[in-house]
């Protein structure tokens, strides 16, 4: 199975790991997870509208981080599932 | 600052000597070391082995840093170049929001230890895998299951006399056969054993008893003081796991051990008492002429060489395959 991983876990960071999976699924967690969870999870499933991906696993472990960072960690994590052979 | 591998001794004494100042000890299984420098002295370190996240402490000086993030995020780092995306972490109580701060998710504790998992790893993923399983197997999850857990090393003569016991008292049972490897025969010859013992009962089912459940060899102690301690701790963990994630999810009424009076035993036995209350039941293991059959016998029979006696108490069904087992292995009979 396919996978890709980026990021830390320093504040205003965020650690996220792709993988190949049956359908869509997003796991969230998050030191701000009441206030901006539903925003991080329209940051991820609007990257990877972008990125036509629709099988695929996300598991977002934020430490607070701005929406460009997350959309940066994930772009670089589904670059690294896909070097991947 | 800077964060390196601890390679050579030197180093490895230095992590050694800055944990005990923590009362944290370094277990002879750790397989990587980090640690953080900064002029000269180490300010931090963690290590993993398999995949567990362990020993990690970061000096005052440096608390409120977030030095412990870096470490985390190092060593996650090099579990996954190693292709391992699934951590657990065992520690004090008190470093439990730490962790839960770090993404990670407490599976169970007590008043001495706390065990998280992070990563893509899910305990709840994991048991609903094996009840999918029975599901297809068998066709549904009933209500009225005993459960074993054994290592199967092999699978022997009392351990299907404990089976067939709790057969007798339950419509289903399931069998969990202990993950790790690095036995006489590894999980796979192990779970192969037991599923041809079982095969003839249409109620019984092997099951792998998933990486939650860890023998007591494995069990990380390294923040616990001594052997005592660690004995109840991995008894507690053992059994709370077993109450709060495998029971209820598969219909599992109770839990059956072969029991041996040994202290420890007596020890296990207490907790897991008071953990299951009546979900357990302990059954004194099996004779035959007049000894108690245990695999460690038949272990040490294989090692003498002594097949004929070794393979007399295994069940029936799996002689054949047993034996072909032992000539792979290259143990010489004796002539």
């Amino acid at each position: 199975m396919k996978r890709g991983t980026a990021g830390t876990l320093e504040s205003n960071d965020a650690m996220i790991m792709v993988k190949e999976s049956d359908g869509l699924k997003i796991t969230i967690t998050s030191i701000v997870y009441d206030f901006f969870h539903e925003q991080i999870e329209n940051v991820i499933r609007e990257t990877l509208k972008e990125e036509g991906l629709t099988n695929v696993e996300v598991i977002c472990n934020d430490k607070g981080a701005l929406d460009y960072t997350i959309k940066a960690r994930l772009l670089t994590a589904i670059s690294r599932m896909e070097e991947e052979k | 600052m800077e964060i390196k591998d601890a390679v050579l001794d030197v180093e490895l004494n230095k992590v050694k000597d800055f944990l005990a100042g923590f009362g944290l000890s370094f277990e002879a299984n750790t397989e990587l070391t980090l640690y953080a420098e900064e002029e000269g002295q180490i300010v931090g370190t963690v290590s993993a082995s398999g995949n567990l996240i362990k020993q990690m402490a970061v000096s005052k000086s440096m608390q409120g840093e977030n030095l412990a993030a870096t470490l985390i995020t190092s060593i996650i780092e090099r579990l996954n170049a190693n292709n391992i995306f699934a951590y657990r972490v065992f520690t004090k109580p008190e470093y439990k929001d730490l962790f839960i701060s770090l993404g990670f998710s407490p599976i169970v504790e007590s008043q001495k230890f706390v065990a998280l998992e992070g990563g893509d790893s899910s305990i709840n993923g994991a048991i609903s895998q094996l009840a999918k399983k029975i599901t297809m197997e068998m066709g549904y999850i009933e209500q009225d299951t005993a459960a074993i857990v054994i290592n199967g090393n092999p699978f022997t003569e009392g351990h299907l006399a404990l089976c067939e016991y709790a057969l007798k008292r339950h419509k289903r049972l399931i069998v969990f056969i202990v993950e790790e490897d690095g036995q006489t025969f590894s999980f796979k010859e192990r779970f192969a054993l037991a599923y041809l013992a079982l095969r003839q009962y249409k109620n019984a089912i092997v099951l792998p008893a998933t990486s939650y459940i860890v023998s007591k060899e494995t069990f990380p102690s390294y923040f616990l003081k001594s052997v005592d301690e660690m004995s109840v701790q991995f008894a507690l963990y053992d059994t709370l796991i077993f109450k709060n994630y495998f029971m209820p999810a598969l219909g599992i009424k109770k839990r059956y051990f072969g029991s041996e009076v040994t202290d420890y035993m007596t020890l296990y036995n207490n907790i897991a008492r008071e953990t299951f209350g009546d979900g357990a039941e302990f059954i004194q293991r099996f004779t035959k002429d007049e000894e108690v059959i245990s695999a460690k016998r038949i272990r040490g029979l294989i090692e003498e060489g002594e097949f004929d006696k070794a393979i007399s108490l295994v069940p029936q069904a799996t002689r054949s395959m047993f034996s072909l087992m032992l000539m792979q292995k290259g143990f010489k009979k004796q002539s």
